[in-house]
């Protein structure tokens, strides 16, 4: 073997480890979340029953049943209607939200009582969806360009086998109830394992544990259940999805504020 | 070929035409009165009313057929036009790809703003059921939908007229004498089979929800005419041909959500503008409570100043929506309405709440003031106070509803 050729061999041997480490942490977690949503892509559309618990600090529980369909777009953000099934007094109230990539995302609220259409200024992502746990902005669509993003090491998942990448991730908006979150991703699927909120303080606020992943089309992985916990309210929120279908051919004319009312 | 197992073939068959989705749906209300004060005509100071809502769905063809039926009645051990029902849908709707066709009775609103509604004009109002105007009887009607590039157009055509309903004698919220509603005029010697059209254009523009709408035919807000009849004053309601012209928009800036809606209104005798708008803007977790507050401010504008049918020309709305984010959804409203030039105010507070999946619980207090009054045992359609014959209707309503 000549220098050369043995120059050669480390040269290969080192340069991915050397462009790794050239790698900026936040090139990475982009890297990540880059993938991931790539991962997720070509489903088109989906239905689901969603079964949402709220627990109070106390034990007491409430339980709340919705639809969602779902219409993926590649270009812009993703479109979702939610439909309210129980409790009975609200039963047909419809949420109907365009997601966006960098700007803030439109929001439409149909009530059934008076058969009102009513713009909802989704600026107020911080608040709660329905009483429960989760903001309006941990239900809509993750999109990738609404975080910036800082890989942190790497560690064993929590919950999943194997082992997960760990990204820091910040809101772009700053309407959002959060400084930062903190995500756990598995390495084989890129599948989100757990997050973690931190408020405007900077303390943890709240914990999503997603659980019981099943995988639709041979591809797309989603979990049966997501259990979020508030830290500093000892209140709780689990969402059990049953049924969840894809392709299902829906028409963007059903995500129109017009078709909210049935 | 493939090889299509029998199975997928099902899965399929599934998924294309879910199991039928006929469901009822229904409600049973019960509800006590209590005012401060018997009315200016002896009216009692208690009240027991009773109500019953059923709901009827089904869908077809892959839910491209739907059918609606919501009915509602009501019972009042004081004000026997207060005892009534309604159909307030009853109607097939066939969805195309970018098209909607209804035919039947069926309730739209076209409405943005919180207090007031000047631009919403297709149904007529059931005064009865609510003093303050919030709930609306069916009206027939042929609805043609078409969702368009640019916006969805509405276009209506209303068959038949509903009357709008008063208080009886021993009813509360009324004018001193009642109105005689079965006296009712009408401009069009059609009288009510009058066939009004209606069309509505609403899009999207600058990220905002714009709509403009016309309506020709009779106004659902009748005149009150005073007239002697048998010797005794009568208030008798008079429906005019009106045409209805209105704007409305709905727009997010930030946190805050503004509303507007401008109308024009043509009448056989002159022609009026009526404007609202104002904000509804929430603070999420105030100062860090854990709760929701809402707040809303609107302005009503009216030109018709001393018209009696019009109660707010110059007046302020002001409200404020409390959420305890609780998990039976409690919630608080207090309201303000306020006329700076005649002092008269109208203070509201409502509240709800939920015990467990199925039962809601609301209670909903007003009180009526009015500085100006001059006579307030007495008030009467003559005083030029529009809000003085509620000076005795000061009221605090318990509400229990289930759903079944």
């Amino acid at each position: 073997m000549t220098a050369a050729a043995r120059f050669l061999i480390a040269t290969i041997a080192v340069f991915p480890l050397a462009l790794a480490q050239a790698q900026t942490p936040q090139d990475r977690g982009l890297e990540i979340a880059n993938e991931a949503d790539r991962r997720d892509t070509g489903w088109e559309d989906s239905h689901a029953m969603v079964t949402m618990t709220l627990r109070d600090d106390a034990g007491r529980e409430a339980v709340r049943q919705l639809e969602i369909e779902t219409l993926e777009s590649t270009e812009e953000g993703d479109k979702s209607l939610t439909r309210f099934e129980t409790p009975r007094d609200i039963r047909g109230t419809a949420l109907l939200t365009y997601t966006y990539k960098t700007q803030p995302d439109d929001q439409w609220l149909y009530l059934p009582a008076l058969k009102r259409v009513k713009r909802i200024a989704a600026q107020n992502q911080a608040g709660p969806f329905m009483g429960s746990e989760f903001a309006f902005e941990d239900m809509s669509s993750q999109e990738v360009e609404k975080f910036t993003y800082l890989s942190r090491d790497d560690e064993p998942c929590p919950t999943l086998a194997g082992a997960c990448y760990v990204v820091q991730r910040t809101p772009t908006s700053e309407y959002s109830g959060y400084s930062h979150q903190i995500v756990w991703i598995d390495q084989q699927h890129y599948r989100t394992d757990r997050v973690e909120y931190y408020d405007r303080k900077q303390s943890l606020l709240k914990t999503l544990q997603n659980k019981d992943f099943k995988q639709y089309l041979d591809r797309y992985w989603r979990p049966s259940q997501s259990l979020m916990t508030n830290h500093q309210t000892g209140k709780s929120t689990s969402l059990v999805s049953e049924d969840i279908q894809f392709r299902n051919g829906l028409s963007a004319n059903s995500f129109t504020p017009t078709r909210l009312g049935r | 070929m493939k090889f299509i197992p029998a199975a997928m073939l099902l899965t399929l068959t599934v998924v294309v035409t879910p199991a039928a989705r006929a469901q009822w749906n229904q409600a049973l209300g019960a509800e006590t009165w209590f005012f401060s004060q018997t009315g200016s005509d002896g009216q009692t100071t208690r009240g027991f009313s009773a109500s019953y809502a059923p709901e009827f769905r089904d869908e077809w063809n892959g839910g491209d057929d739907r059918f609606t039926f919501e009915g509602f009645a009501r019972y009042d051990s004081v004000d026997s036009s207060r005892t009534h029902g309604d159909i307030r849908s009853l109607y097939w709707h066939r969805l195309g790809l970018n098209w909607d066709l209804r035919l039947g009775m069926d309730r739209v609103f076209w409405g943005v703003t919180e207090f007031d509604n000047p631009a919403d004009v297709v149904n007529q109002t059931d005064l009865v059921e609510s003093p303050d105007g919030d709930e609306r009887l069916g009206q027939p009607m042929v609805r043609f939908t078409y969702l368009g590039e640019y916006g969805t157009w509405d276009l209506l055509a209303l068959p038949g007229f509903r009357e709008r309903t008063f208080a009886d004698k021993d009813g509360r919220f009324r004018s001193t004498p009642a109105v005689s509603e079965d006296k009712a005029q009408y401009e069009s010697g059609a009288g009510q089979h009058r066939l009004d059209a209606a069309v509505r254009f609403r899009f999207m523009w600058q990220q905002s929800d714009w709509a403009l709408l016309h309506f020709s035919g009779t106004s659902r807000d009748p005149v009150l005419n005073a007239e002697l009849q048998n010797g005794e004053l009568a208030l008798i309601p008079h429906y005019e041909v009106i045409d209805h012209t209105a704007a409305t928009m709905q727009s997010v800036h930030g946190s805050w959500l503004w509303k507007f809606e401008l109308v024009s209104r043509s009448g056989p005798i002159r022609r009026h503008t009526q404007a609202t708008g104002g904000f509804e803007v929430t603070s999420y977790n105030w100062l860090q409570s854990g709760l929701d507050v809402g707040w809303i401010a609107e302005y009503l504008f009216d030109d018709r100043k001393n018209n009696l049918e019009v109660p707010f020309e110059r007046d302020w709305f002001w409200g404020a929506r409390l959420q305890l984010n609780d998990i039976q959804s409690s919630e608080l409203l207090f309201g303000l309405v306020w006329d700076p030039a005649k002092a008269e105010r109208i203070y509201s507070l409502e509240a709800s709440t939920r015990i467990g999946n199925a039962v809601s619980l609301d209670l909903e207090a007003r009180a009526f003031s009015d500085d100006d009054a001059v006579d307030r045992g007495n008030p009467s359609i003559s005083t030029g106070n529009k809000l003085g014959f509620l000076q005795r209707d000061d009221y605090l309503r318990a509400r229990i509803r289930w759903y079944f």
